[in-house]
Formats: C-alpha cells, sequence, structure tokens
C-alpha cells in the first residue's frame, strides 16, 4: 500500500471531512507525501478546515493508529481500491468526481464487467416487479451485471432475481460496510458478499446519514453503461440517479407506465423531460449495449393447460380464484400446477395469491 | 362426638379426597374451619346453619370444629356444604354416621336447604372412581355431566332434607342413568356453513386439509375479504370428537364452569375467540385459583386469534410451547396445575398496517418498512408452527351476486372425517391423533419420499429460498394430503400443493 493510498483511507476516516474537502487537503501535498507527518505545519489548511476539525484530526496523527485501522479492514476481508489503484473501474474515473476509494466486499471482478443499473421506487406496484423481474433476469443471463443500492423495493427485487438466475450484482451502500442499510437486507447483503459485491465510499465504521444517499447514487450511475428505472414516483431518488448518468453521458432506460399511475409518474417524466429511452423490452438494452443475445433461454415442454393458463394470465395479474374459475380444475390440482409454472420461472406470485406472466 | 364425611377436592383437573371430620364441644357457640379453607369454605357457616334451620332441624348451640383433612392443601370451592351440614346432623345424631359410609358427597347449599350445582363435578367423579370409590351424591343440576361414567353409583339430590331422608331410608332415590356417547351426539347445526361463503376456493382447500390433519393455520388478507366467516365455518368441518377427546374436554370445562348443564359433555369441538385486548393470564390460565386460560378451554378444538398481530408480542409467544407440548404448566404460588392444551391455532391478519397490501380493489399506502414491522410482530418461531398460510383475497361484486350455494360442510366434513380415519388408524399404537403432532421417529417412517419428489423439494427450497423450518412443515401437510386423497405414499402432486402453503416463508413482501 503506497503512502498516496494510507492518505486517502486516512482521510476517509473523518465523518466530517466531505468529498470536496478531502479534495482541496490532497491537493495541498504533493504526491508520495505522508499527510499525517506535516498535517500541522501546513499553514493552507487552516482556509479549508475548522480549529475543532483540525484538532479533532489532529488527535489521529499517529501511525499505528491508522495501521490499527487498516489490519482491521483486512481481517473483515473489505478490500480499498483507491483512485490510484489500477483496479479501480475504468468507468467511474471517467466521471466528474470518482471516489477517492471505493471500499469492498466480495468478488471485486465484478467491476470490470458491463453493467447495467438498475434502480427505483421503494414501493414498487405489481408492474414494477413484473418488469424488473423480467429485464434483471434476460439482463444477466446475457453476462451484464446489475448494479443497485440495496434499498427496499425495485433495488431489492433486482439484486435478488439476479442472485436466482445465477446473475452478477453489485450494491453500492450509501454508509460504511459496518453499517449495512437498510437492516432489513442484511441477509441478502451477507449473501451477495459470497459471490456478488457490495461497496461503499464511505469508510466502513461511517454510519449512513440522509446527506450520503443522493451522492451515493453518482456512484451508482458512474459504475454503469447505463440506468434502467422499471419505476419512479416524481420524488424518488432513483431520478437522482439517471440524473447523474445523463451527465455521465450514459444511456437512461426508462421504462414507460400509466400515467395514472404514482408509480410511473417519474420514468414518464424522465422519458419527458430527459429524453431518456422508451424501454419496452430487455433486447433494446441489450442491442445498445452490442451485446448478442444468447439463446440459451431453455425450452420447457409445456402441455395445453399450462399454455391455456399462460394465455389466460398474459396481459394482467390475475387471482387464484379467477384462474380457477377459468380452468375449472379442482383446487388441489391447480395448486400444483401453478406452483410447477411458478418454480420453471414462467409465472410469479404476486401478494394476495394472484399470478402474472414473467 | 366425631363425624366423618368423605368429599373430593379439586387441583387443576384431578382431584383428591378429602375427609370432613366434625366435633362438638361443649363451650361458646361457635363454627370453626381448619385445614386450609378458602373463603367460601369458611363462609359455608351461614349457609348450613340456614340450611338446617330452614329444613326443619335442629342446629346444635356448641362449640363446632370442622377439619377438612389432608390438612396441609389448600381447599376451595362451595362443595363442601352438604357434607359439613350431614356431619352437623350426624353429630345432633338425626341421621347416623353408617348410612354415610363409603359415600363421596358434594354440594352447594343455599339458605332455603335446596342444592346448588357445583363446577368441576365430572374431573372430581373421574378421579375418585379411580380411587376405587363408586358412591356418589351429587347435586341435581350436574347429573348429566356425572352421566357419562359407567360403573358407578351416583345419587343426584335436590334438597337437603331429601339426602336425609334418603340416609334414613325413609325414601329412594333412583340412581342416575348412564348414558353412552353415541347418544349425546346430536345432528349438528352450525351456525356458519361453507355453503354460504363464495368463491375463496382456495382458502377452502386449505382450511380442510387444515382441519384433516390438524394443522395450524394462518389467513392473509385485505379487511372484508371475509377471514373472520372463514374462520367461523372452520369448526363445521372439523371431525367428529371421540369419546376420550370429548371427556378431555369436559372435564376442563367442567372445572372453567362453562360446560352446558342440559349436554352434560361436550359433543362438539370447542371454538374459542378471545379478543385481541386478551392478557396473557387470559390466554395461559392462572390468576389466583389457577383456572384453565382459553388456550386449555380450546383443547381439542379451535383457538382462534383474530388479528393476529394486533394482540401483545408477549401474549402470543406464549403459545409456542403449548402449540409445541399440547400442554401448559399453571404454577401459582399455592399450587402447580398442567392443563391440556391441544388446539388448532387459526389466526388471521392483514398483510400490512393499512390492510391493502397487494389488493386488487384498493391502493396500499404503507411504506416498505411499515409493512416489515407489521408482519415481524409475528416471530419466526411462531409462524415457523403454523403450517399453512393462505392469502385470501376480497371478492367481487359478481361472484357475490351469484345466489347458488357452495359446496356445503357437510360434505367437506365426510371427506376430512376420512382422511382423520386414516391417521387413528395409523397412529393407533402412540398418542397421537393427528399427523400435525407427529415426532421426529413417526415423521421418518410416514413422511418418506420417492427420488423424484426428494429432486423437487430440492429445487423448491433453492427457488423459493425456503428456510430448514419449513421441511418438516411441507412433509406433514404432504402427508395429509395424501390422505385426503387416499394414498399410501406422498406423491408430487401432495408435494407440490403443500409447498403452496408457505407463503410467507417465500419472503412476503419485496
Amino acid at each position: 500500500m503506497t503512502i498516496d493510498d494510507r492518505n486517502i483511507i486516512w482521510l476517509d476516516l473523518f465523518p466530517f471531512l466531505t468529498y470536496q474537502k478531502k479534495k482541496k487537503i490532497l491537493e495541498l501535498f504533493s504526491k508520495g507525501q505522508d499527510i499525517k507527518s506535516s498535517f500541522l505545519s501546513n499553514k493552507y489548511i487552516r482556509e479549508i478546515l475548522t480549529d475543532d476539525e483540525i484538532s479533532k484530526m489532529s488527535n489521529m496523527l499517529d501511525n499505528q493508529i491508522l495501521d490499527r485501522y487498516i489490519e482491521r479492514f483486512n481481517s473483515d476481508n473489505i478490500i480499498m481500491i483507491t483512485i490510484n489503484d489500477p483496479k479501480y473501474p475504468k468507468l467511474l474515473l471517467e466521471t466528474a468526481s470518482p471516489p477517492l476509494c471505493l471500499y469492498c466486499k466480495g468478488n471485486i471482478q465484478l467491476l470490470d464487467t458491463v453493467s447495467i443499473a438498475v434502480v427505483g421506487t421503494r414501493r414498487p406496484s405489481d408492474y414494477g416487479i413484473v418488469t424488473t423481474k423480467q429485464f434483471v433476469k434476460e439482463l444477466v443471463q446475457n453476462d451484464v451485471t446489475i448494479v443497485s443500492g440495496l434499498a427496499v423495493g425495485i433495488d431489492t427485487i433486482a439484486h435478488k432475481t439476479a442472485l436466482e438466475n445465477q446473475g452478477k450484482t453489485i450494491a453500492v451502500l450509501a454508509g460504511g460496510l459496518y453499517h449495512i442499510y437498510p437492516a432489513v437486507n442484511q441477509s441478502l447483503a451477507r449473501k451477495m458478499i459470497e459471490n456478488n459485491l457490495i461497496l461503499s465510499e464511505n469508510s466502513p465504521n461511517i454510519s449512513p446519514t440522509t446527506y450520503y444517499f443522493p451522492i451515493r447514487n453518482r456512484i451508482i450511475a458512474g459504475l454503469s453503461s447505463g440506468v434502467l428505472i422499471p419505476e419512479a414516483s416524481e420524488k424518488s431518488g432513483s431520478l437522482h440517479t439517471a440524473k447523474y448518468a445523463d451527465d455521465f453521458n450514459r444511456e437512461v432506460y426508462a421504462i414507460p407506465g400509466k400515467i395514472t399511475s404514482e408509480m410511473s409518474k417519474g420514468t414518464n417524466m424522465l422519458i419527458k423531460e430527459l429524453k431518456a429511452h422508451i424501454t419496452l423490452s430487455p433486447d433494446f438494452i441489450l442491442e445498445a449495449l452490442h451485446i448478442d443475445k444468447n439463446n440459451k433461454n431453455f425450452n420447457i415442454q409445456l402441455d395445453i393447460l399450462d399454455q391455456s393458463i399462460l394465455n389466460y394470465i398474459q396481459t394482467e395479474k390475475k387471482t387464484f380464484q379467477e384462474i380457477a374459475d377459468f380452468t375449472h380444475l379442482p383446487t388441489s390440482e391447480l395448486n400444483s400446477v401453478l406452483l410447477e409454472l411458478e418454480m420453471n420461472g414462467l409465472v410469479t406470485k404476486l401478494a394476495n395469491n394472484s399470478y402474472i406472466k414473467t | 362426638m366425631l363425624a366423618k364425611i368423605l368429599s373430593y377436592g379439586l387441583t387443576g383437573i384431578s382431584g383428591y379426597p378429602v375427609e370432613i371430620q366434625l366435633d362438638i364441644n361443649a363451650g361458646l357457640p361457635g363454627y370453626d374451619v381448619v385445614g386450609l379453607a378458602d373463603t367460601a369454605i369458611k363462609e359455608s357457616k351461614s349457609r348450613v346453619k340456614a340450611a338446617i334451620k330452614n329444613s326443619s332441624f335442629n342446629y346444635p348451640i356448641n362449640k363446632i370444629i370442622i377439619n377438612l383433612a389432608p390438612a396441609d392443601t389448600k381447599k376451595e370451592g362451595s362443595m363442601y356444604d352438604l357434607p359439613i351440614a350431614l356431619g352437623i346432623l350426624v353429630a345432633e345424631e338425626i341421621i347416623t354416621n353408617k348410612s354415610l359410609e363409603n359415600f363421596v358427597v358434594l354440594g352447594e347449599l343455599s339458605l332455603n336447604g335446596e342444592i346448588r350445582k357445583l363446577n368441576g363435578i365430572l374431573p372430581m367423579l373421574i378421579s375418585a372412581k379411580q380411587m376405587g370409590f363408586n358412591k356418589f351424591i351429587i347435586p341435581k343440576e350436574n347429573a348429566m355431566e356425572a352421566s357419562f361414567i359407567d360403573k358407578i353409583e351416583v345419587y343426584p339430590v335436590e334438597t337437603l332434607k331429601q339426602v336425609v331422608s334418603f340416609l334414613k331410608g325413609e325414601i329412594t332415590i333412583e340412581k342416575n342413568d348412564c348414558k353412552t356417547f353415541e347418544s349425546a351426539l346430536k345432528e349438528h347445526d352450525y351456525k356458519h356453513d361453507f355453503a354460504y361463503v363464495k368463491g375463496q376456493a382456495s382458502a377452502k382447500r386449505a382450511m380442510e386439509i387444515a382441519a384433516a390433519g390438524g394443522h395450524n393455520i394462518i389467513l392473509i388478507g385485505p379487511p372484508g375479504a371475509g377471514k373472520t366467516m372463514l374462520a367461523k365455518c372452520f369448526p363445521s368441518i372439523l371431525p367428529d370428537l371421540t369419546f376420550e377427546e370429548s371427556l378431555e374436554v369436559t372435564k376442563i370445562h367442567s372445572v372453567a364452569g362453562v360446560l352446558d348443564p342440559k349436554q352434560g359433555i361436550v359433543v362438539e369441538r370447542p371454538f374459542r375467540s378471545p379478543h385481541h385486548t386478551a392478557t396473557l393470564i387470559a390466554l395461559t390460565g392462572g390468576g389466583q385459583k389457577a383456572k384453565p386460560g382459553e388456550i386449555s378451554l380450546a383443547h381439542n378444538g379451535v383457538l382462534f386469534l383474530d388479528e393476529m398481530p394486533e394482540y401483545a408480542r408477549n401474549t402470543i409467544e406464549t403459545l409456542r410451547q403449548p402449540m409445541e407440548d399440547g400442554y401448559i404448566t399453571v404454577a401459582r404460588n399455592a399450587l402447580t396445575v398442567q392443563y391440556p392444551a391441544n388446539f388448532i391455532l387459526v389466526a388471521s391478519m392483514n398483510p400490512c398496517p393499512c390492510g391493502y397490501y397487494g389488493s386488487t380493489t384498493n391502493q396500499c399506502k404503507c411504506t416498505a418498512t411499515a409493512i416489515h414491522n407489521y408482519l415481524s410482530k409475528i416471530s419466526g418461531p411462531l409462524l415457523d408452527r403454523i403450517d399453512l398460510h393462505i392469502e385470501v383475497d376480497s371478492i367481487n361484486y359478481e361472484d357475490l351476486s351469484h345466489y347458488e350455494l357452495e359446496e356445503p360442510s357437510s360434505e367437506i366434513k365426510k371427506r376430512v372425517n376420512r382422511a382423520r380415519d386414516i391417521q387413528l388408524q395409523r397412529f393407533k399404537d402412540s398418542k397421537i391423533y393427528s399427523n400435525a403432532k407427529m415426532n421426529e421417529k413417526e415423521f421418518k417412517k410416514y413422511c418418506a419420499l420417492d427420488k423424484d419428489c426428494t429432486d423437487l423439494l430440492e429445487i423448491a427450497f433453492k427457488r423459493f429460498n425456503l428456510t430448514a423450518r419449513a421441511y418438516n412443515r411441507i412433509l406433514k401437510v404432504a402427508r395429509t394430503i395424501a390422505d385426503l386423497d387416499g394414498k399410501e405414499n406422498i406423491e408430487r402432486k401432495h408435494l407440490m400443493e403443500a409447498i403452496q402453503y408457505r407463503t410467507l416463508d417465500k419472503k412476503y413482501t419485496v
């Protein structure tokens, strides 16, 4: 680890240092110079930091303190990739404000893959759930990595669908890696560490505050070739991500929805104002990424009954009762038929015992 | 002068003999009860005195000492009024002590000498019979209850005067008829019948399975979907009580004093639905006298918890141990009592705080965190003990406006009874009645799967992220489904259907 890397990791330890301040401090010192040793003697430092901040930082000037931190991060399998590291993702480096260091846990080779960010509302409607699953499944089957923010709603569905289909996925957290947020997704995060990746620009000890979420979105946009937004309300944070993507010259894919639907207002607005791509199928994204669709889609032998059920629930979700009335099957039999379809990934079971085609 | 009369006491649902010893001494008139008697027994003074006088006998103007042996056990209740009164009459030499030999006497007196009904007659008589007592004098109002115990002589009495005449041999009292359990069974007329529940095919099917295998079930759905109505129909498809089960239920109901005196024995499976404000003690049993709680009253029947997340968390958590063991131990400072509590839990809940998550008619307004918090009010271990999760959707207008009736409960019940007969046959050597109560050994034996099913289960576990806990539950339910189908082995389709009922394991929310 070089002196420059250590400088960055040291600066990252202080939650009160914003990205801009850290940049400015780094500029005060030349490359390869240990900031800690000449921190107090630098006369310009007082122009950037308050006395209070300086006194807090001067308590931590000891090299051993930093060593202990780094040791702990290493023993927790946290990989630190600074902006000087050749492993630092190229796409992210191109952006206006690349994070100084990425604290990663999991498979960091994923940083080097073609990826699409999938973000959206925390309260998706059935439409959002189904489209997210459909798009993510198709994308991961064509080796596209899914980047998202581990939030509840669309983010969670995106991560989970990717995992279910043995795809690759990256979660970008707002807080440090010791503070997985939201707590509901702790187990999902643990699962992602096994073969996939979670990362944050914040030092592991820093807990997430509301301020970090919008700036975190720039990393989600920066890591990906494009951002797909299946559903978002008018004030959704995913619109920030789209805005960043647009600024970074990345594609913004929005799935259009009903104009009356609260959760499609954001996506429809993106199409109108930001000229986001009207995305009607995953193929469109694959084409834009110049990926030849691989047809490893499994062929499932469907009998006439399965086919007729699939045709029946094609357009809109149908409740169990409606399907039962349509097929005239006894409940016991219909239960197993629907489970078979669900296990083959042809239908998705939604809340309230209703089904929709995937 | 010393009189000795045999009576009986009650702890929990088992009885113990109490000997009432009575002595009359010279001295200032008085009435002393010793032997850890409660207030009801001490107050017997006034009732006994008035009853004796009003039956035109003499009340001694001397010091009366009454001892309830064994002296170190707490006695409670009003059943000792009659034996004490008879003891005084023995002391007064109106009747002889010999005439009372071998009789167990129980009864509460009213001031005019009439004998009133008691709680807990059945359990006392059953345990007295086991102890070798076989002659009883009990209140007439309790006669029905006693008539289902065979090989004992029960003399139902109405007044103190009548008892005295009987003991003097002046009159005879007809012995209580012994009735068979079958004669008590009548054509059930349930208030709620599945014939009147429109649609909801999947929920009905799940309830049929629950009834057949004794599985716990939770209904999840928006307000007005008919969860409560479905639950209320549930007793109408439950298998008939067997005599042994009925005696267990009647004992508890007799102790709690909720037995119908005209019926005498419980012939329908109990359906208890405590309100969600119910306290822990109300549910588990307890209080000063360690009375049975709702879960014991629901023994061999149904405990219905409407809107389960509304119950206090610690209240429903206490259900975990009895749900596993089938009994509850109520410990109070004076006594420790074990009550059976082997019930089918039927619970209902909304999918989220506002109730409309996933509803086809209304838009849900809850945040994901709010939904998560709501669902986590029911802990994993508790959910783990509920075999069937079923979602109920609200019915649309077209369904409601159909006039033809649905399949009546009586038809469903026939299938349930058939499946239950198979289980009774299967478990005839063990102490359980249903698939839900299988232990590990029985589980291994009766829930074996072939290769095809094992593979299917493995795929399903991966696909739906099922927890290891779900494994046993799914197989037990599959066993019941196979029984309903009349099949010896669990087949693929049975297993598939069973997996469908683990909604909450499949991670209900996103």
